[in-house]
Protein backbone atom coordinates (compact mmCIF):
# COMPACT_ATOMS: atom_id res chain seq x y z
CA UNK A 1 0.00 0.00 0.00
CA UNK A 2 1.68 3.26 -1.08
CA UNK A 3 2.04 6.07 1.63
CA UNK A 4 0.28 9.33 1.23
CA UNK A 5 3.01 11.20 -0.01
CA UNK A 6 3.85 8.90 -2.62
CA UNK A 7 0.15 9.05 -3.80
CA UNK A 8 0.03 12.91 -3.29
CA UNK A 9 3.71 13.54 -5.71
CA UNK A 10 1.49 11.00 -8.02
CA UNK A 11 -1.40 13.45 -8.14
CA UNK A 12 0.72 16.28 -8.37
CA UNK A 13 2.81 14.97 -11.69
CA UNK A 14 0.90 12.23 -13.15
CA UNK A 15 -1.68 12.75 -15.84
CA UNK A 16 -4.01 10.16 -13.92
CA UNK A 17 -4.70 12.04 -10.84
CA UNK A 18 -7.84 9.82 -10.65
CA UNK A 19 -6.25 6.55 -9.27
CA UNK A 20 -4.20 7.93 -6.81
CA UNK A 21 -7.05 10.37 -5.84
CA UNK A 22 -9.54 7.50 -5.18
CA UNK A 23 -6.03 5.94 -2.64
CA UNK A 24 -6.38 8.94 -0.76
CA UNK A 25 -9.98 9.21 -0.70
CA UNK A 26 -11.11 5.25 0.29
CA UNK A 27 -8.01 5.57 2.98
CA UNK A 28 -9.66 8.78 4.86
CA UNK A 29 -13.21 8.59 4.08
CA UNK A 30 -14.95 7.16 6.75
CA UNK A 31 -12.76 8.96 10.02
CA UNK A 32 -13.37 12.20 7.70
CA UNK A 33 -17.43 11.07 7.45
CA UNK A 34 -17.27 10.49 11.30
CA UNK A 35 -16.11 13.85 12.11
CA UNK A 36 -18.52 15.38 10.37
CA UNK A 37 -20.93 13.08 11.58
CA UNK A 38 -19.91 13.69 14.98
CA UNK A 39 -20.42 17.32 15.18
CA UNK A 40 -24.60 16.69 15.17
CA UNK A 41 -24.43 16.46 11.55
CA UNK A 42 -27.35 13.85 10.19
CA UNK A 43 -26.25 11.64 7.21
CA UNK A 44 -28.02 13.55 4.33
CA UNK A 45 -26.01 16.96 5.36
CA UNK A 46 -22.83 14.60 6.16
CA UNK A 47 -22.91 12.90 2.76
CA UNK A 48 -22.84 16.86 0.68
CA UNK A 49 -20.13 18.10 3.01
CA UNK A 50 -18.10 15.13 2.94
CA UNK A 51 -18.60 15.20 -1.18
CA UNK A 52 -17.84 18.75 -1.21
CA UNK A 53 -14.74 18.63 1.05
CA UNK A 54 -13.32 16.07 -1.19
CA UNK A 55 -13.99 18.16 -4.32
CA UNK A 56 -12.11 20.81 -2.39
CA UNK A 57 -8.97 18.60 -1.80
CA UNK A 58 -9.09 17.59 -5.68
CA UNK A 59 -8.78 21.11 -6.23
CA UNK A 60 -6.24 22.09 -3.77
CA UNK A 61 -3.84 18.79 -4.04
CA UNK A 62 -1.64 19.99 -6.86
CA UNK A 63 -0.32 22.94 -4.22
CA UNK A 64 -0.43 21.02 -1.52
CA UNK A 65 3.14 21.16 0.01
CA UNK A 66 3.32 18.65 2.34
CA UNK A 67 4.08 20.60 5.46
CA UNK A 68 1.64 18.96 7.31
CA UNK A 69 0.28 15.47 7.30
CA UNK A 70 -2.40 14.80 4.79
CA UNK A 71 -4.55 13.53 7.16
CA UNK A 72 -4.44 16.38 9.38
CA UNK A 73 -4.72 18.79 6.31
CA UNK A 74 -8.38 17.15 4.94
CA UNK A 75 -9.90 16.97 8.86
CA UNK A 76 -8.78 20.88 8.82
CA UNK A 77 -10.85 21.24 5.76
CA UNK A 78 -13.41 19.02 7.18
CA UNK A 79 -13.85 20.76 9.93
CA UNK A 80 -14.21 24.17 8.44
CA UNK A 81 -16.82 23.25 6.00
CA UNK A 82 -18.72 21.53 8.52
CA UNK A 83 -18.45 24.69 10.31
CA UNK A 84 -19.15 26.70 7.73
CA UNK A 85 -22.41 24.15 7.52
CA UNK A 86 -23.43 24.46 11.15
CA UNK A 87 -23.19 28.76 10.55
CA UNK A 88 -25.22 28.78 7.59
CA UNK A 89 -27.94 26.60 9.19
CA UNK A 90 -27.20 28.24 12.52
CA UNK A 91 -31.42 28.85 13.43
CA UNK A 92 -32.29 25.43 11.85
CA UNK A 93 -29.90 23.85 13.48
CA UNK A 94 -30.95 25.91 16.66
CA UNK A 95 -34.58 24.59 15.72
CA UNK A 96 -33.31 20.86 16.00
CA UNK A 97 -30.87 20.91 19.24
CA UNK A 98 -33.34 23.55 21.88
CA UNK A 99 -35.84 20.95 21.25
CA UNK A 100 -35.75 19.35 24.49
CA UNK A 101 -39.50 18.52 25.10
CA UNK A 102 -39.02 15.77 22.90
CA UNK A 103 -35.94 14.03 23.87
CA UNK A 104 -36.64 14.40 27.30
CA UNK A 105 -40.88 12.98 26.89
CA UNK A 106 -38.77 10.36 24.66
CA UNK A 107 -36.73 9.17 27.99
CA UNK A 108 -39.28 9.21 30.48
CA UNK A 109 -41.78 7.00 28.33
CA UNK A 110 -38.49 5.03 26.92
CA UNK A 111 -38.76 1.00 27.66
CA UNK A 112 -35.13 0.60 27.03
CA UNK A 113 -32.21 -0.49 29.22
CA UNK A 114 -30.46 2.17 31.38
CA UNK A 115 -27.28 2.05 29.24
CA UNK A 116 -29.60 3.32 25.95
CA UNK A 117 -31.44 5.94 27.93
CA UNK A 118 -27.77 7.17 29.28
CA UNK A 119 -26.95 7.04 25.67
CA UNK A 120 -29.84 9.05 24.79
CA UNK A 121 -28.78 11.46 27.23
CA UNK A 122 -25.47 11.62 26.52
CA UNK A 123 -26.01 12.22 23.04
CA UNK A 124 -28.09 15.49 24.23
CA UNK A 125 -25.31 16.81 26.65
CA UNK A 126 -22.87 16.40 23.30
CA UNK A 127 -25.63 17.85 21.12
CA UNK A 128 -25.88 20.90 23.77
CA UNK A 129 -22.43 21.94 23.44
CA UNK A 130 -21.04 24.62 21.48
CA UNK A 131 -19.10 23.88 17.88
CA UNK A 132 -15.51 24.02 18.93
CA UNK A 133 -15.92 22.12 22.49
CA UNK A 134 -18.16 19.43 20.47
CA UNK A 135 -15.25 18.90 18.05
CA UNK A 136 -13.18 18.83 20.04
CA UNK A 137 -14.57 16.13 22.99
CA UNK A 138 -15.11 14.15 19.84
CA UNK A 139 -11.53 13.86 18.56
CA UNK A 140 -10.34 13.72 21.80
CA UNK A 141 -12.38 11.05 23.00
CA UNK A 142 -13.36 9.09 19.80
CA UNK A 143 -10.44 9.56 17.65
CA UNK A 144 -7.43 9.94 21.04
CA UNK A 145 -6.57 12.59 19.02
CA UNK A 146 -3.16 14.30 20.92
CA UNK A 147 -4.09 18.44 21.99
CA UNK A 148 -1.21 18.89 19.42
CA UNK A 149 -3.07 17.47 16.34
CA UNK A 150 -6.47 18.77 17.47
CA UNK A 151 -4.84 22.22 17.55
CA UNK A 152 -3.64 21.91 13.95
CA UNK A 153 -6.55 20.57 12.81
CA UNK A 154 -8.82 23.61 14.61
CA UNK A 155 -6.07 26.30 13.65
CA UNK A 156 -5.73 26.85 17.46
CA UNK A 157 -2.93 26.43 20.27
CA UNK A 158 -2.41 23.44 22.68
CA UNK A 159 -4.28 24.92 25.14
CA UNK A 160 -6.97 26.45 23.55
CA UNK A 161 -8.18 22.73 22.64
CA UNK A 162 -7.52 21.77 26.15
CA UNK A 163 -9.47 24.44 27.65
CA UNK A 164 -12.43 23.38 25.12
CA UNK A 165 -11.74 20.04 26.17
CA UNK A 166 -12.28 20.51 29.92
CA UNK A 167 -14.95 22.85 29.06
CA UNK A 168 -16.75 20.24 27.36
CA UNK A 169 -16.66 17.87 29.95
CA UNK A 170 -17.66 20.22 32.75
CA UNK A 171 -20.49 21.02 30.81
CA UNK A 172 -21.80 17.39 29.57
CA UNK A 173 -21.63 16.56 33.56
CA UNK A 174 -23.60 19.53 34.99
CA UNK A 175 -26.07 18.57 32.13
CA UNK A 176 -26.19 14.92 32.74
CA UNK A 177 -26.63 16.10 36.31
CA UNK A 178 -29.58 18.59 36.22
CA UNK A 179 -31.79 15.55 34.71
CA UNK B 1 7.76 9.42 26.55
CA UNK B 2 5.73 12.12 24.44
CA UNK B 3 3.62 9.31 23.21
CA UNK B 4 3.52 8.16 26.59
CA UNK B 5 2.27 11.22 27.54
CA UNK B 6 -0.34 11.63 25.48
CA UNK B 7 -1.49 8.21 26.35
CA UNK B 8 -1.84 8.93 30.33
CA UNK B 9 -4.01 11.75 29.34
CA UNK B 10 -5.91 10.37 27.20
CA UNK B 11 -6.62 7.63 29.95
CA UNK B 12 -7.59 10.34 32.36
CA UNK B 13 -9.55 12.27 30.22
CA UNK B 14 -11.44 8.39 29.69
CA UNK B 15 -11.84 8.20 33.17
CA UNK B 16 -13.40 11.50 33.94
CA UNK B 17 -15.80 10.52 31.24
CA UNK B 18 -16.58 7.11 32.75
CA UNK B 19 -17.43 7.95 35.78
CA UNK B 20 -19.66 10.69 34.69
CA UNK B 21 -21.24 7.75 32.03
CA UNK B 22 -20.93 4.29 31.18
CA UNK B 23 -18.37 3.05 28.77
CA UNK B 24 -21.36 1.37 26.44
CA UNK B 25 -23.27 4.00 26.70
CA UNK B 26 -20.21 6.27 25.47
CA UNK B 27 -19.59 3.43 22.89
CA UNK B 28 -23.16 2.71 22.01
CA UNK B 29 -23.29 6.64 21.12
CA UNK B 30 -20.29 6.13 18.41
CA UNK B 31 -22.22 2.84 17.21
CA UNK B 32 -24.86 5.02 16.86
CA UNK B 33 -23.40 7.99 14.98
CA UNK B 34 -21.20 5.35 12.96
CA UNK B 35 -24.49 3.92 11.59
CA UNK B 36 -24.35 4.57 7.74
CA UNK B 37 -26.96 2.94 4.55
CA UNK B 38 -25.46 0.27 2.82
CA UNK B 39 -23.11 0.32 0.73
CA UNK B 40 -22.49 3.90 1.39
CA UNK B 41 -18.60 4.04 1.70
CA UNK B 42 -18.13 1.87 -1.69
CA UNK B 43 -20.32 3.88 -3.65
CA UNK B 44 -18.93 7.10 -2.17
CA UNK B 45 -15.62 7.30 -4.29
CA UNK B 46 -17.38 7.15 -7.62
CA UNK B 47 -19.86 9.79 -6.59
CA UNK B 48 -16.89 12.54 -5.81
CA UNK B 49 -14.98 11.15 -8.71
CA UNK B 50 -18.68 11.32 -10.95
CA UNK B 51 -18.97 15.24 -9.64
CA UNK B 52 -15.55 16.01 -10.03
CA UNK B 53 -15.98 15.77 -13.83
CA UNK B 54 -19.26 17.03 -14.20
CA UNK B 55 -17.53 20.05 -12.80
CA UNK B 56 -14.60 20.15 -15.33
CA UNK B 57 -17.11 20.12 -17.73
CA UNK B 58 -18.95 23.27 -16.21
CA UNK B 59 -15.05 24.65 -15.81
CA UNK B 60 -15.34 25.21 -19.50
CA UNK B 61 -18.04 26.78 -19.54
CA UNK B 62 -16.78 29.22 -17.00
CA UNK B 63 -13.49 29.67 -19.30
CA UNK B 64 -15.94 30.75 -22.01
CA UNK B 65 -17.39 32.81 -19.41
CA UNK B 66 -14.52 34.55 -18.62
CA UNK B 67 -14.25 36.05 -21.99
CA UNK B 68 -17.97 37.23 -21.60
CA UNK B 69 -17.33 40.64 -20.37
CA UNK B 70 -14.86 41.21 -23.26
CA UNK B 71 -17.68 39.60 -25.83
CA UNK B 72 -20.40 42.01 -24.50
CA UNK B 73 -18.29 45.17 -24.44
CA UNK B 74 -17.71 44.57 -28.23
CA UNK B 75 -20.73 43.65 -28.96
CA UNK B 76 -21.97 46.88 -27.38
CA UNK B 77 -19.27 48.79 -29.25
CA UNK B 78 -20.01 46.79 -32.41
CA UNK B 79 -24.27 48.05 -31.80
CA UNK B 80 -23.15 51.65 -30.96
CA UNK B 81 -21.07 51.54 -33.65
CA UNK B 82 -23.56 50.36 -36.32
CA UNK B 83 -26.44 51.96 -34.72
CA UNK B 84 -24.56 55.63 -34.92
CA UNK B 85 -23.67 54.97 -38.83
CA UNK B 86 -26.97 54.12 -39.75
CA UNK B 87 -28.73 56.55 -37.40
CA UNK B 88 -26.06 59.25 -39.82
CA UNK B 89 -27.32 57.26 -42.78
CA UNK B 90 -31.00 58.14 -42.02
CA UNK B 91 -30.52 61.39 -41.21
CA UNK B 92 -28.80 61.77 -44.77
CA UNK B 93 -31.38 60.16 -46.75
CA UNK B 94 -34.10 61.77 -44.78
CA UNK B 95 -32.45 65.47 -45.56
CA UNK B 96 -32.59 64.49 -49.69
CA UNK B 97 -35.41 63.51 -49.42
CA UNK B 98 -36.86 66.77 -48.11
CA UNK B 99 -34.86 68.87 -50.54
CA UNK B 100 -35.98 66.18 -53.44
CA UNK B 101 -39.86 66.93 -52.41
CA UNK B 102 -39.24 70.89 -52.55
CA UNK B 103 -37.94 70.92 -55.57
CA UNK B 104 -40.65 68.00 -57.35
CA UNK B 105 -43.30 70.45 -55.83
CA UNK B 106 -44.71 72.19 -58.28
CA UNK B 107 -45.30 75.75 -58.08
CA UNK B 108 -49.56 75.37 -58.39
CA UNK B 109 -49.70 73.29 -55.28
CA UNK B 110 -46.98 75.25 -53.35
CA UNK B 111 -49.33 77.89 -53.86
CA UNK B 112 -52.62 75.89 -52.79
CA UNK B 113 -50.61 74.73 -50.17
CA UNK B 114 -49.73 78.13 -48.73
CA UNK B 115 -53.25 79.06 -49.21
CA UNK B 116 -54.92 76.54 -47.43
CA UNK B 117 -52.64 77.29 -44.19
CA UNK B 118 -52.80 80.85 -44.22
CA UNK B 119 -54.60 82.13 -41.70
CA UNK B 120 -57.37 84.18 -43.20
CA UNK B 121 -59.07 87.03 -40.89
CA UNK B 122 -61.67 88.29 -42.66
CA UNK B 123 -62.28 91.58 -41.58
CA UNK B 124 -65.73 93.75 -41.93
CA UNK B 125 -64.07 97.38 -42.36
CA UNK B 126 -67.18 98.95 -42.58
CA UNK B 127 -68.69 97.65 -39.42
CA UNK B 128 -65.11 98.08 -37.81
CA UNK B 129 -65.27 102.01 -39.20
CA UNK B 130 -68.90 102.35 -37.49
CA UNK B 131 -67.99 100.85 -34.12
CA UNK B 132 -64.48 102.93 -34.48
CA UNK B 133 -66.73 106.17 -34.60
CA UNK B 134 -69.33 105.20 -32.11
CA UNK B 135 -66.80 105.07 -29.23
CA UNK B 136 -65.11 108.42 -30.76
CA UNK B 137 -68.94 109.65 -30.31
CA UNK B 138 -69.03 108.52 -27.12
CA UNK B 139 -65.94 109.60 -25.61
CA UNK B 140 -66.35 112.95 -27.46
CA UNK B 141 -65.74 116.07 -25.17
CA UNK B 142 -67.01 119.79 -26.50
CA UNK B 143 -64.32 122.28 -25.90
CA UNK B 144 -65.58 125.55 -24.55
CA UNK B 145 -66.36 127.50 -27.57
CA UNK B 146 -67.76 125.13 -29.53
CA UNK B 147 -71.71 126.25 -29.37
CA UNK B 148 -73.08 124.42 -31.71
Amino acid sequence: MQGDQELIIQFQQSENKEAPFTALLKKYQKRVYYQIKRMGIDHADADDIAQQLWIKVWHKLDSFKMESEFGTWVFRIAYNETLNFIQKNKRLNAKIIGNNNDWESDLAASDQPKTSQITILLERAVLQLPEKQRIVFMLRYFEAYSYEKIGEIMETTVGGAKANFHQAVKKIESFIKSV
Amino acid sequence: MEQEDINIELISDKAIMEALVSKEALSSMDAKLQQVPPNYFDEFPTAVLEKIRSEKNKTKIIHFAAFRKIAIAAAVLLITATGYLFSDKILQNKNEIVIVAIEEIPNEEIQKYIESNEVFVEVDWQSEIDKASTDLELNYIPFNNDTN
